[in-house]
């Protein structure tokens, strides 16, 4: 089963580091425009919603890739059961929302200086 | 147990449609390529996929090695390698972590003789999968088949599309594969030749049902086609011959017993019959 979770995570790499990097240049951006203007909380909350919502969008974005090149039948041939990829699946989107609250966490401590 | 598979009376129908398979029964012996025809939507893929569990099936049994084959029987499938038409793994995937994927699912899997196929095969080991030719995923799908010590290897027409070379060198592979009498291979196709080059068995499947199952020899050594005028096709008796199809002014039969039925109508044409020829004469009823 952690072969299905790494097959996952390799999945969407590319798409978590453009999240990542996305995450990271609009901090930038805020941290700029909060010397020039006072960061409100009603911005912050937004971010950081925003940021869960990228992160646990991975998991969707997997389930796409995995469905367009039939690894989704293939995997039923491997030595893994149908509770197995439910399981992993689980798994893999618990993993990405986690990813995703430190990243906001991040941002939140960020805003507070 | 002498058998790698063992279909019994397999069933599955489909809701929508009015296609079913209907008490699909057919063996691999250990040691054998076993070669699977059929027209388009014969049923081949649905038998394939039911056999393995992808699709659930309505009735039947189905072993494995003896045993029976269900959801949970996961260990079963460290023996089975399988590889379809199309490309069956992630594109966002290299070689390489398509590698380490692989380890932490199969039980026995070879990383250093995947490498050693990769190589073989000259697969670029870093580059994205859905970089790959067709001929090249073909390959890495096969190479990863035969890196986990599989017992039985699955195609369903994984040689569809390739190039003659190509073909070639996979059929080679899978010669090599079953030179260990323990390793055994269904594979379906269209193209009759490769199954005509390794098969050991041929089993032919239309509407649902298994309509012929020979050893490959004795198909193309014992049967034959005869061709004749319709005054010569009215002296026959039923007996003498499987099927028959009319073709512009001729008549084309198909007998079981060369031989047999020279002897029997010494002035009757008759020739070898290819699995190309045989397949539509087992599938088009003429009116007899």
């Amino acid at each position: 089963m952690k072969g299905l979770i790494r097959n996952d995570f390799y999945n969407v790499e590319g798409s978590m580091k453009l999240t990542m990097l996305a995450f990271i240049i609009i901090m930038i951006v805020l941290g700029i425009a909060g010397i020039y203007f006072p960061p409100n909380s009603y911005l912050a909350s937004a971010v950081i919603g925003g940021t869960l919502g990228a992160f646990g969008a991975l998991s969707g974005t997997a389930m796409q890739k995995d469905g367009a090149s039939k690894w989704s039948r293939f995997e039923l041939t491997m030595p893994i059961s149908r509770s197995d990829v439910m399981k992993a699946r689980y798994i893999s989107f618990i993993l990405y929302i986690l990813i995703g609250l430190v990243m906001a966490i991040i941002s939140a401590l960020y805003f507070m200086r | 147990m002498d058998f790698a598979l063992e279909v019994n009376k397999l069933c599955k129908a489909y809701k929508d449609t009015a296609f079913k398979l209907q008490n699909v029964s057919f063996n691999i012996p250990k040691g054998s390529i076993v070669g699977f025809v059929g027209k388009n939507g014969a049923g081949k893929s649905t038998t394939i996929n039911a056999v393995l569990n992808i699709l659930h099936k309505d009735s039947g049994e189905v072993a494995f090695f003896g045993k029976a084959m269900t959801d949970d029987a996961k260990y079963i499938r460290n023996d089975i390698g399988v590889v379809f038409d199309t490309v069956h793994f992630s594109g966002e995937l290299t070689p390489k972590k398509l590698e380490r994927v692989m380890k932490d699912i199969y039980e026995n899997w070879d990383g250093a003789l995947f490498l050693a196929y990769l190589e073989r095969f000259h697969i670029p080991a870093d580059k994205k999968i859905k970089t790959f030719s067709r001929g090249m995923t073909m390959k890495l799908s096969i190479s990863s088949a035969l890196s986990h010590k599989a017992k039985l290897l699955i195609l369903d027409e994984a040689t569809a599309g390739l190039d003659p070379v190509v073909r070639e060198e996979i059929l080679d592979l899978l010669l090599e594969f079953v030179e260990n009498e323990e390793n055994s291979i269904l594979m379906s196709s269209h193209i009759s030749s490769d199954l005509e080059k390794v098969a050991d068995y041929i089993i032919f499947i239309d509407n649902g049902k298994i309509i012929l199952s020979e050893k490959k020899d004795t198909l193309i050594y014992e049967y034959g086609i005869a061709r004749m005028k319709q005054s010569d096709f009215d002296t026959l008796d039923k007996s003498e011959y499987l099927s028959a199809r009319k073709r512009g002014l001729q008549l084309e039969v198909l007998i079981e017993n060369k031989k047999q039925f020279t002897r029997a109508h010494p002035d009757i044409v008759t020739d070898n019959a290819t699995i190309d020829e045989i397949l539509p004469m087992l599938t088009k009823e003429e009116s007899k």
